[in-house]
């Protein structure tokens, strides 16, 4: 529970725990978990966890540390940017020492020893990983960098929701000045042409050009303006200047506290050939709709404004 | 059940049996009016272990899932709710069991009450014919089964001869509120267990980690054998979900299923897992016929895409009548104004839950009577 709730919160956290083995020897052990951040963005891109046998009261540590050199059991060369991506590297693994001691029941906490053993465990593996993330371009680093122009990124639990969603679509912060874009979809970008960094941190007006409909984006903005959601059909542009009919649905979502969060833009090309679902344009607009409006309620990821208005 | 056959075009089209045009009398909606079925494909009906399927918590948004929830939300984009509730404040309750408050102000709490009275004849339980024709627009989809080898949405003119009538709830607790009505042309009655497993299939349709669904059964206040369901999305899990359990029957190696009883909880309350939806449904539905007869008060709360029943036993509560909503017995309570919504803590709600629950010798008795069933459908 408590390293759920530390991983929820995107934080590091060290606790004692009885493990068990696969022929079903319990162990306890000193489990370290951290948390590694993108240097770049401030996206969370690993967890850490390091685990370290306690030794039992009654068994001296000596032969333990005379193994003090480290194991890191299953490190990845490459550092991928997936959310979800959880390496677990153990450390030191004394099996004999520990079979002969487990039979004692009494809770074992964590002497001084081993809690240096686990922040020297956690500090080589990330020596390492921000060693191999240069070379991979996607620097990491242990502290979570500001990110860049105020825009803080979403709760990791929450993009792993939206990133079910494979529909092309856009996420706008209306708390923050000229309502920038803080999330967009793989589907939004290949859909666009645009890469992420270049589209995070703006307001969507750069898919308009010379001959985009005024009174269309003037509809837009009233809509937004009353807090109302709209479906239009407009003239946009991709990154490399072609155009594309874009069947659009805007709409305010709100979090948690009921507040307005973000508003969500659900994009389809009206060129793009449809898939025989037998669901029309407008179904999977407002069904992308639909599921990002329940993601964003989510509790644990109190998002946009909480106890502040909205205005 | 619907024949499909593929004709050119872009559209598939259903064929209904001719025996159902002459039956429909005035069940048939008015001309020019369309509603969305989604066929599900046979082989759910009839399959057993469903581990194939399972792992799909990296797939995208389900066929169902969009259709569901599109609906929804063009029900709502239209105005046709009595609120928006995603604009109602929810929080976790101070405690350590995570129990979450929402202040809804404008939630109708009698709105079971109303709904049972525009959809059901009484007696008998079963839907008004004239139900469908007044009520059109709350009507949001029909699910029903098909010889098809891949679940598919097809817009009918008429809804087939049985299914899963999908019905918007205009008070709805949490977003995507939608009531689920089995019907039948043919069949007058009908049977909890055999529902209990069309919702199972739905919800593994659906295949969202987010939607729950509920089920109700206030004896007192139900002597008809209206059997419908609930549903909602939930971002997050019930508090319930989340409370250690404790095994009280075990035949996963022989037929997959498994009971535990909730520990350290107020409302004692038994979590039925099994990934063979069929068997599952079989043994939740004995259960839950046996405590009908039983004229028991009783909740079922389905999670994780049907693999998962929580039965929340409840005592008769003759003084007050007000039995407690499934969501309710999940530790989620709404609130309709704002002191109330300031006091609430989980002392206050654990006195609510403790005074419906069952006490240990009734709830030893329950445990005894699931495991029989297990064992006598093993």
């Amino acid at each position: 529970m408590e390293i759920r709730e530390a991983i929820r919160e995107e934080r590091g956290m060290q606790v004692s725990l009885l493990n068990y083995r696969k022929d079903g020897t319990p162990h306890w052990i000193l489990f370290r978990l951290f948390p590694i951040f993108e240097k770049e963005g401030g996206q969370l891109v690993h967890f850490v966890a390091v685990e370290v046998p306690i030794a039992g009261s009654r068994s001296c540590c000596s032969q333990s540390s005379a193994r003090g050199g480290l194991m890191p059991g299953a490190c990845r060369n490459e550092v991928r940017s997936e959310l979800d991506l959880r390496c677990t590297l153990s450390v030191g693994s004394n099996n004999d020492l520990d079979n002969k001691v487990a039979e004692g029941e009494e809770r074992r906490e964590a002497g001084d020893m081993e809690k240096q053993k686990a922040i020297d465990g956690a500090n080589e593996i990330l020596l390492k990983l921000m060693h191999y993330s240069k070379l991979t371009g996607r620097v990491v680093c242990g502290n979570r960098c500001r990110p860049p122009e105020g825009t803080i990124p979403l709760p990791s639990s929450l993009c792993t929701s939206l990133g079910r969603i494979k529909q092309s679509f856009v996420l706008t912060d209306p708390n923050l000045p000229d309502m920038p874009i803080v999330y967009a979809s793989d589907t939004f970008l290949s859909l666009t042409g645009y890469t992420r960094n270049e589209v995070l941190g703006r307001n969507c007006r750069f898919l308009g050009g010379p001959q985009t409909d005024v009174e269309t984006l003037q509809l837009i903005r009233q809509s937004i303006q009353a807090e109302k959601a709209c479906t239009v059909h407009i003239l946009n542009y991709r990154k490399d200047g072609t155009q594309f009919r874009n069947f659009l649905h805007i709409s305010p979502v709100r979090n948690s506290s009921g507040k307005i969060a973000f508003y969500v833009g659900v994009q389809i090309d009206e060129a793009a050939k449809d898939d025989a679902h037998g669901l029309c344009p407008r179904m999977k607009l407002l069904g992308a709709v639909g599921a990002v409006k329940v993601a964003v309620r989510s509790l644990s990821s109190s998002v946009g404004p909480s106890s502040c208005s909205s205005s | 059940m619907v024949s499909v056959s593929r004709l050119e075009g872009d559209h598939a089209f259903v064929k209904q049996s001719a025996s159902q045009e002459h039956s429909k009398g005035n069940e048939v909606p008015p001309e020019g009016f369309e509603i969305p079925v989604y066929v599900m494909c046979h082989y759910l009906e009839n399959s057993g272990a469903l581990d194939v399927f399972l792992c799909k918590a990296d797939d995208e948004q389900s066929l169902l899932d969009t259709l569901i929830l599109a609906q929804w939300e063009e029900h709502a984009f239209r105005g046709l709710l009595n609120y928006d509730v995603t604009s109602c404040e929810t929080k976790i309750v101070d405690g350590g069991k995570r129990l979450t408050a929402q202040l809804n102000m404008e939630w109708n709490p009698n709105f079971l009450k109303e709904f049972e009275k525009r959809i059901f004849k009484l007696p008998g339980g079963i839907i008004k014919p004239s139900y469908m024709k007044n009520n059109l627009e709350d009507i949001l989809c029909c699910v029903t089964t098909g010889e098809i080898e891949k679940s598919m949405v097809a817009c009918l003119a008429a809804v087939p001869l049985e299914g899963i009538l999908i019905v918007s709830n205009a008070n709805p607790v949490e977003y995507g509120h939608i009531f689920l009505v089995p019907y039948s042309i043919q069949l007058r009655t009908q049977f909890i267990g055999r529902t209990l497993h069309l919702m199972a299939n739905i919800a593994h349709e659906v295949n969202s980690f987010s939607l729950r669904m509920f089920y109700d059964y206030f004896s007192a206040t139900n002597a008809d054998q209206k059997i419908y369901f609930q549903a909602c999305y939930f971002a997050n899990p019930l508090p319930v979900e989340l409370l250690p359990t404790l095994p009280i029957y075990d035949s996963s190696i022989v037929d997959g299923l498994s009971i535990w009883e909730l520990a350290d909880y107020y409302l004692k309350a038994l979590v039925f897992t099994s990934k063979d939806l069929k068997h599952l449904a079989a043994v939740v539905g004995e259960i839950c016929f046996e405590l009908q007869k039983r004229n028991a008060v009783f909740n079922l709360l389905i999670t994780d895409y049907g693999t998962k029943m929580f039965l929340f036993p409840q005592v008769h509560l003759p003084a007050t009548g007000r039995h407690l909503h499934a969501w309710e017995c999940g530790g989620y309570f709404i609130y309709s104004n704002n002191a109330e919504f300031e006091r609430a803590s989980e002392s206050e709600i654990s006195r609510r839950l403790a005074s419906a629950s069952l006490d240990v010798k009734g709830f030893g008795a329950l445990k005894q009577l699931c495991c029989n069933i297990a064992s006598k459908l093993c």
